[in-house]
C-alpha cells in the first residue's frame, strides 16, 4: 500500500515535469521522435513531420490511427455513445489529438477469427488486439512494426512500472530480442488463486471449525450430507473443480513443473496426481462426490448449489455473481459461500499454481504512419487509471471513462497489481469505516458491495462481498499466499511449443477420460500408469521435449 | 453438332449464372486445399512450406483418431436411416389423417423442432434426461430402471441418434407428404378396383411411387455421411463418453482448430469429403443399377 | 384423399385411426412441448431459471431477457438487415435454381454436355476450399461490407436445385412437347409453361432458402466490419456470446455484468427473437405445399 502510494506520486511528479517540459519546447522533441520511429517510410508519412513528444503530448496536427475495436455487448454506452464514439474515443482525440476510427468492430470470439481473416488478407489494421498464436505468426510474416525503441521513448513510467511487475510477460511479447507486442497484462496472481467455497450457513449452524486439513473438509461434507441432503463435494466432467484441490497432495495437474530430476515435467503425469486419483476414487465410493459429476457441467453445479445441494464448491473467485446471487436470492441471505484455503492432505505446505494471464498483445502494424501514437493511448489509460485525479480531473470525469473501461481494451495495459491493492485498499477503509480513504473507483465499488451486503443482503452485492470482503472471501484467503510466495509457477509462461498447439486439448483429453474412469472406479488406481503411457505416445514425450527445448535450463 | 447447337443454346444460357457464380465462389477457393500439404501460416499465405501428407500421418497415428472415424459412421448411418424410416411412416400415417385442419396443425408442429438449435436444445436435454430428470422419473414410476443417458458410453450414441431423428424428421416428412399428394388418385382407384385392401394399396401403390423421392433423399444424406452432427455433440458430450461419442468433428475442434490448426483442418475436411464422395459415387450407382433411378 | 374414404368406416379402420390420431397427438406434444418450456425460460427471473423451477409456466415473469436484447438497441436494424438479405437472398436462390434445374432436368441427349454440368455442380457440394480461400475471393471481389457477400458465395444452393430437378424431371413430357410445336422457346416455355406448375415446389425449396438464408449467422461475422450490417442472427449471437466470453474471461473487471444476466434465458430469448418471423412464414407456405408438389402429379 505505502509502496504503491510513493510510486504513484513518483510517477506524478515525473509526469508533472514532462508535460511541462513538452508543452514549453515543442520542436526539438520532434527530432527525437523522428529517429526513433526508425522507419525510412515514416518519414514521408503525414504526421511524422511534426512533434509526437513525450508520453502524453498531444500531437500538432490530428493523427489518425486505424484501430481494429473490440465490441462488449454489455457495457452500458450513455446515451447516443457506441464503440465507436465514447469517453476514450473522445479522450484520444480531444487530450491526444488522436483520431481514433475503427477498421472493424467485433465481439470477443469474432474479433480474434476477424484478425485471422486480416492476417491472411495481408490487410491489417493500423493497431489491434492478438493472441499469443497470432502474434507468433505476425511475427514469423515480418507484418509487425518493431517497437523496441519507441517503447524506450514513449511508454510511459507508469506503464514501464506494470511491465517491471511481470518481466516474464513483457518479454513474451518480444522476439530475437525485437519488441513487436505490448503483452497486455492480466489483473495479477491474485486472480488465480482459487479457493474452496464452503456454504456459510450450513457451517455456522453445525458450529464447524474452518477446515484446515483434508480430513476436516470430509468431515464438514459428511455433516452436510447428514443434515442438509448435500449430494456431494462439486465436481465437474472437465474435473475442474477437483483439480482446485490437487495441490493438498502436492499434485499439479495442467501446469509444467520442475521435475526432482531438474528437467520439466507435465504435472498431470507426476506420481502425485496418482495419489490423489486414489483420494478421489475413495470419495466416490464413499458418496462424498456427486455421483453424476461424469457428465455436470458448470451451468449445472450452479444449479445444484442454488438448489442446496452443494455444500462445498472449490472454485474460481468469481463465484459469488453466478451461484451466489441466485443462491442468496432462492435460499435467503445467509445461504452464500465462504472462501478457505485449499486443505492440506500431507504435511507439506500447499502451494498454488500460477499461469500466464496475459492472453493478448497490443501490437502495431508495420505499415502504420504513426506508430508511437498506440503507445500514448496505452500510456492515456494507465494516466485516467491512476493520475488523472491528481491532475484535478473531477471524479465525474474519470469515472465516465472506467463505466465504459472495455471501449479502451485493445489499447490498454492493466496493472497487475491492481486487484490486490484495491482488496488491501478497500480492507482498510472497511476497517477504518471511513470512506474518504478510498482513492480509485474500483475501491470505491468493492465497498460499496461490502457494504451493500452487510446491511441488505442485496444479491446483487453479493458477488462483490465475496471476491473483495474482508473475511473469507476469495482476495482475503488470496492475499497472504501471494504474500508469502506460496504459489509454484508453470514452466510454459505465454508462448506454448507448437507440438502442443498443434495437439489442442486432445492430449490432456486423454487423461481426463482416464481420470475420470479411475474416480468411478471403472478402472484401478493402476490404470494411471497405462494412461501415462498413453499420453506419452500419443505426442506427450514430444510435448515434454519440445517444453524442455524452450524452457530448460531458465 | 451445329444445329445441335442452334436447338440448345438457350439451355447454355440459362446454365451460364449458376455456371459462373459456382465457379467463383466455389472452384475458385478450392485452390485453399493445398494448405491441408503444407505448414500453413496465414501470413506466409499458399507459399508457406509444402510437408507433403505429413498432416494426414499425423492425424492418423494419432491413438483416438482412428476410433472417431468409425463412431462418425456409424452415428451417421444411423441417423440417416432412422430419419428416413421415421419421416416416410410420419409422411403415411399423416396421409391418412382426414381432417384437414388436423392434418396441417400436425404438420406444421412436427416441423418447430427444426427451428430450435442444439445449443439451446443441450440445455432443455441435460434437464430432462439427468439421472433425476423428467424421463427417468417417469421411466422409474413405469417400474422401468433408470436410464444414464448422456453419461454411458453404451447408451450415448443411440441418445444422440434417437434425439437428431426426432428433431430432423419434420423435414423430411414436409417432402415425403408433398410426394404423396402428388400421386395419382387414379392409381389407388386402379388398385381398388383390382381388389386391393388399404395395406396392398400402400404396398403396391404408395411405397413404389414413393421410392424414386426415397432415394433421392438418401443419397443426398450420404454426402453427410462423416458429419455425425458437431452441434448437437459438442454441447451433449463428456470425457465419459468420449470412447462412443467422440466423432471427427468434435475431435478436430479440441485439436486447436480454435488456435488456427488451418492446416490439420483442411486436411481433415478433405479427407471427409473423399469418403464422401466414395459414398455418394456407391449410391448412386446402386440405385441407377438396382432401381433404374438417376438422381442427378 | 377424403374423396377415397368409404362411406362406411370398418371396426379395424376405425381402430386404426383412433390410434394414429393418438400417436399423432403425442409425437406433436414431444415437439412443442421444449418449445413452451422455452418460452417459459425466456420469461422468467434469472434466479428461478438458476434453480431449474421453470417448466410450462413463466417463474418470476420477467421481461428483462427480452429487454436486454431489444433495448440494446441495433435490434431493429439487424431484424431489417435480416429481412432484406432473405429476400434479397431468396429470390436469386429461385431464380438460380430455376434456371439451372431446367436443363439439367434434360437427359444428355436434349443437352450437349448436361452430365459434365451435372458433375460440376454435384462436386461442389462434397468439396470446398473453406474459409479462408472463400474470404479472399470475397473481399477482392469488392463484395466485403456488401449484402452481396451475404447473398452470392451461396446464390445456387445445389441441394435444393436437385430437389426442384427431381421434380421437373416428374412432370409429364408431353406438355414440353406441346409446347415445343407451338413453336416456343426454351425461355417462353420455361416462363409459361414450367413456372406455373412448379409453383408447388418452389414453395418447399423456398422455405428451405428462407430457413438457411435467415439462420446462417457466422457469413455476417466475417464479411461485415461493423455491428450495424450485421443480420438479426449475426447480432443476436454476439449478444450470447459476448456473455459466455465474459463467464471465460471473468476476474473482478467484468464481474457486475454477471450478476445482471443469465445465459439460459438469454438464449431462450435469442431463439424466439430470431425464430418467429421464419415460424410465422412457414403456414402461409405450407398452404402451397400441401396442394401437391409435383412429383409426377400433373395430369396432361
Amino acid at each position: 500500500m505505502k509502496k504503491k502510494k510513493v510510486l504513484s506520486l513518483l510517477m506524478t511528479a515525473i509526469l508533472t515535469m514532462s508535460l511541462a517540459a513538452c508543452g514549453g519546447k515543442e520542436p526539438d522533441a520532434g527530432s527525437s521522435g523522428q529517429s526513433a520511429a526508425g522507419n525510412p517510410d515514416s518519414s514521408q508519412a503525414e504526421g511524422s513531420q511534426e512533434s509526437p513528444g513525450g508520453p502524453l503530448t498531444p500531437y500538432d496536427e490530428t493523427v489518425t490511427l486505424e484501430v481494429a475495436l473490440m465490441i462488449n455487448s454489455d457495457l452500458n454506452y450513455q446515451e447516443g455513445d457506441d464503440i465507436t464514439n465514447n469517453p476514450w474515443i473522445r479522450g484520444y482525440k480531444e487530450k491526444l489529438n488522436i483520431e481514433v476510427v475503427p477498421a472493424f468492430t467485433a465481439e470477443w470470439d469474432d474479433y480474434f477469427t476477424n484478425i485471422n481473416l486480416a492476417i491472411v488478407d495481408k490487410n491489417l489494421p493500423d493497431v489491434c488486439m492478438v493472441q499469443t498464436t497470432q502474434l507468433q505468426q505476425l511475427i514469423e510474416a515480418d507484418m509487425l512494426y518493431d517497437l523496441s525503441e519507441l517503447y524506450e521513448t514513449y511508454a510511459s513510467d507508469t506503464i514501464k512500472s506494470y511491465m517491471a511487475m511481470e518481466p516474464e510477460s513483457f518479454d513474451s511479447g518480444k522476439s530475437d530480442g525485437k519488441l513487436y507486442g505490448i503483452a497486455q497484462l492480466g489483473v495479477g496472481p491474485i486472480a488465480q488463486i482459487n479457493p474452496v467455497w464452503i456454504r456459510k450457513d450450513w457451517k455456522d449452524a453445525l458450529g464447524l471449525e474452518d477446515p484446515k486439513t483434508m480430513e476436516d473438509l470430509i468431515a464438514i461434507e459428511k455433516a452436510f450430507q447428514q443434515e442438509y441432503g448435500s449430494t456431494g463435494i462439486a465436481a465437474d466432467q472437465t474435473l475442474t473443480t477437483l483439480k482446485i484441490l490437487a495441490p493438498a497432495w502436492g499434485a499439479y495437474p495442467d501446469i509444467w513443473i520442475q521435475e526432482p530430476g531438474g528437467q520439466i515435467g507435465y504435472g498431470s503425469i507426476q506420481p502425485e496426481m496418482k495419489t490423489a486419483l486414489g483420494e478421489w476414487a475413495k470419495w466416490y465410493q464413499e458418496g462424498l462426490i456427486n455421483n453424476q459429476f461424469a457428465t455436470a457441467n458448470t451451468e449445472k453445479l450452479n444449479e445444484d448449489a442454488v438448489n442446496g445441494k452443494l455444500g462445498i464448491f472449490p472454485f474460481k473467485n468469481w463465484l459469488g455473481w453466478t451461484a451466489g446471487t441466485d443462491m442468496i436470492s432462492n435460499l435467503g441471505r445467509e445461504a452464500y459461500l465462504e472462501a478457505y484455503a485449499v486443505p492440506q492432505a500431507t504435511s507439506e505446505k500447499v502451494l498454488y499454481p500460477l499461469n500466464c494471464d496475459n492472453y493478448t498483445y497490443t501490437v502495431v502494424s508495420k505499415n502504420c504512419k504513426n506508430p508511437e501514437a498506440a503507445l500514448k493511448c496505452i500510456n492515456f489509460f494507465a494516466y485516467m487509471e491512476n493520475e488523472a485525479a491528481e491532475d484535478g480531473i473531477s471524479q465525474d470525469e474519470i469515472l465516465s471513462y472506467f463505466n465504459v473501461e472495455h471501449a479502451a481494451q485493445i489499447m490498454r495495459v492493466q496493472d497487475p497489481d491492481l486487484d490486490r491493492s484495491t482488496f488491501q485498499a478497500t480492507a482498510a477503509a472497511i476497517a477504518a469505516n471511513d470512506e474518504s480513504m478510498l482513492e480509485t473507483r474500483k475501491q470505491q465499488q468493492a465497498y460499496a458491495d461490502i457494504v451493500n451486503f452487510t446491511n441488505d443482503g442485496s444479491p446483487t452485492a453479493v458477488g462483490g462481498y465475496m471476491l473483495w470482503g474482508p473475511e473469507k472471501s476469495a482476495y482475503s484467503v488470496a492475499d497472504p499466499i501471494i504474500t508469502a510466495g506460496d504459489v509454484i509457477k508453470n514452466k510454459v509462461w505465454a508462448v506454448t511449443p507448437d507440438v502442443i498447439n498443434k495437439a489442442g486439448s486432445t492430449l490432456d483429453d486423454i487423461l481426463t477420460e482416464g481420470f475420470t474412469k479411475i474416480i468411478m472406479g471403472e478402472e484401478s488406481l493402476d490404470y494411471f500408469d497405462t494412461l501415462v503411457e498413453d499420453w506419452r505416445t500419443a505426442g506427450g514425450d514430444e510435448a515434454t521435449q519440445a517444453v524442455n527445448d524452450m524452457y530448460g535450463n531458465q | 453438332m451445329k444445329k445441335r447447337f442452334k436447338r440448345e443454346w438457350q439451355m447454355h444460357l440459362m446454365l451460364l449464372p449458376g455456371v459462373l457464380l459456382v465457379l467463383v465462389f466455389s472452384y475458385i477457393p478450392l485452390y485453399g486445399l493445398v494448405i491441408a500439404f503444407q505448414d500453413y501460416n496465414p501470413g506466409r499465405g499458399f507459399s508457406s512450406p509444402w510437408v507433403g501428407l505429413s498432416h494426414f500421418r499425423y492425424l492418423f497415428s494419432q491413438p483416438n483418431f482412428v476410433r472417431t472415424i468409425w463412431n462418425s459412421l456409424y452415428i451417421a448411418i444411423f441417423k440417416i436411416l432412422g430419419g428416413l424410416l421415421a419421416s416416410v411412416t410420419f409422411a403415411l400415417l399423416l396421409n391418412e389423417i382426414g381432417n384437414r385442419f388436423l392434418k396441417r396443425l400436425f404438420q406444421t408442429l412436427i416441423y418447430i423442432p427444426n427451428f430450435l438449435s442444439w445449443v439451446i436444445l443441450a440445455g432443455v436435454m441435460t434437464d430432462l434426461l439427468a439421472g433425476d430428470g423428467l424421463v427417468n422419473r417417469l421411466l422409474e414410476s413405469l417400474g422401468l430402471g433408470a436410464v444414464n443417458f448422456l453419461g454411458s458410453p453404451a447408451v450415448f450414441p443411440w441418445t444422440m441418434i434417437l434425439s437428431d431423428i426426432w428433431k430432423g424428421f419434420g423435414f423430411g416428412t414436409v417432402v415425403y407428404l408433398a410426394a404423396l399428394t402428388g400421386i395419382d388418385p387414379e392409381l389407388y382407384e386402379a388398385a381398388r378396383i383390382d381388389g386391393a385392401g388399404r395395406m396392398s394399396q400402400t404396398r403396391y401403390v404408395t411405397l413404389p411411387m414413393l421410392a424414386p423421392t426415397v432415394i433421392l433423399m438418401l443419397v443426398l444424406s450420404l454426402g453427410n455421411v462423416m458429419n455425425a452432427g458437431f452441434d448437437q455433440i459438442f454441447n451433449l458430450y463428456s470425457p465419459v463418453v468420449y470412447r462412443t461419442g467422440d466423432i471427427i468433428d468434435t475431435y478436430v475442434y479440441r485439436l486447436g482448430i480454435a488456435q488456427a490448426q488451418y492446416s490439420v483442418g483442411t486436411a481433415v475436411g478433405l479427407f471427409k469429403s473423399v469418403i464422401s464422395l466414395i459414398m455418394v459415387t456407391i449410391s448412386y450407382l446402386l440405385a441407377d443399377k438396382a432401381a433404374n433411378y438417376r438422381i442427378f | 384423399m377424403n374423396t377415397r374414404l368409404p362411406k362406411t368406416v370398418s371396426p379395424s379402420r376405425k381402430a386404426f385411426l383412433i390410434l394414429n390420431y393418438l400417436l399423432m397427438a403425442v409425437v406433436c406434444l414431444s415437439c412443442v412441448l421444449p418449445f413452451v418450456h422455452l418460452l417459459a425460460l425466456s420469461l422468467s427471473s434469472r434466479s428461478a431459471a438458476a434453480a431449474g423451477k421453470v417448466t410450462f409456466l413463466p417463474v418470476e415473469f420477467t421481461l428483462s431477457s427480452y429487454e436486454y436484447a431489444l433495448v440494446k438497441g441495433d435490434f431493429l436494424r439487424s431484424l431489417g438487415n435480416s429481412l432484406v438479405r432473405t429476400f434479397l437472398g431468396t429470390m436469386l436462390n429461385l431464380v438460380l435454381i430455376v434456371l439451372t434445374a431446367y436443363p439439367l432436368s434434360k437427359n444428355r441427349n436434349q443437352l450437349l454436355g448436361r452430365n459434365l454440368y451435372m458433375s460440376f455442380f454435384v462436386f461442389t457440394m462434397l468439396f470446398n476450399g473453406g474459409m479462408i480461400p472463400t474470404y479472399l475471393v470475397v473481399s477482392r471481389a469488392g463484395l466485403k461490407n456488401t449484402i452481396w457477400s451475404l447473398i452470392l458465395p451461396g446464390a445456387l444452393p445445389v441441394y435444393n436445385m436437385i430437389i426442384l430437378m427431381n421434380f421437373i424431371r416428374g412432370l409429364p413430357e408431353e406438355l414440353q412437347e406441346a409446347a415445343r410445336m407451338d413453336g416456343a422457346t426454351e425461355f417462353q416455355l420455361l416462363y409459361k409453361i414450367m413456372l406455373p406448375l412448379l409453383k408447388p415446389s418452389l414453395a418447399t425449396v423456398g422455405l428451405f432458402c428462407i430457413v438457411s438464408h435467415w439462420n446462417d449467422w457466422f457469413s455476417g461475422i466475417i464479411y461485415m466490419s461493423s455491428r450495424d450490417k450485421y443480420p438479426l442472427a449475426t447480432y443476436l449471437q454476439t449478444l450470447l456470446r459476448s456473455f459466455e466470453s465474459l463467464m471465460r474471461q471473468a476476474g473482478s473487471n467484468y464481474s457486475q455484468l454477471l450478476s445482471q444476466i443469465n445465459v439460459r434465458t438469454g438464449r431462450a430469448a435469442q431463439l424466439f427473437l430470431a425464430a418467429l418471423p421464419v415460424m410465422l412464414i412457414y403456414p402461409f407456405l405450407q398452404k402451397y405445399f400441401t396442394s401437391g408438389l409435383t412429383l409426377g402429379s400433373v395430369k396432361g
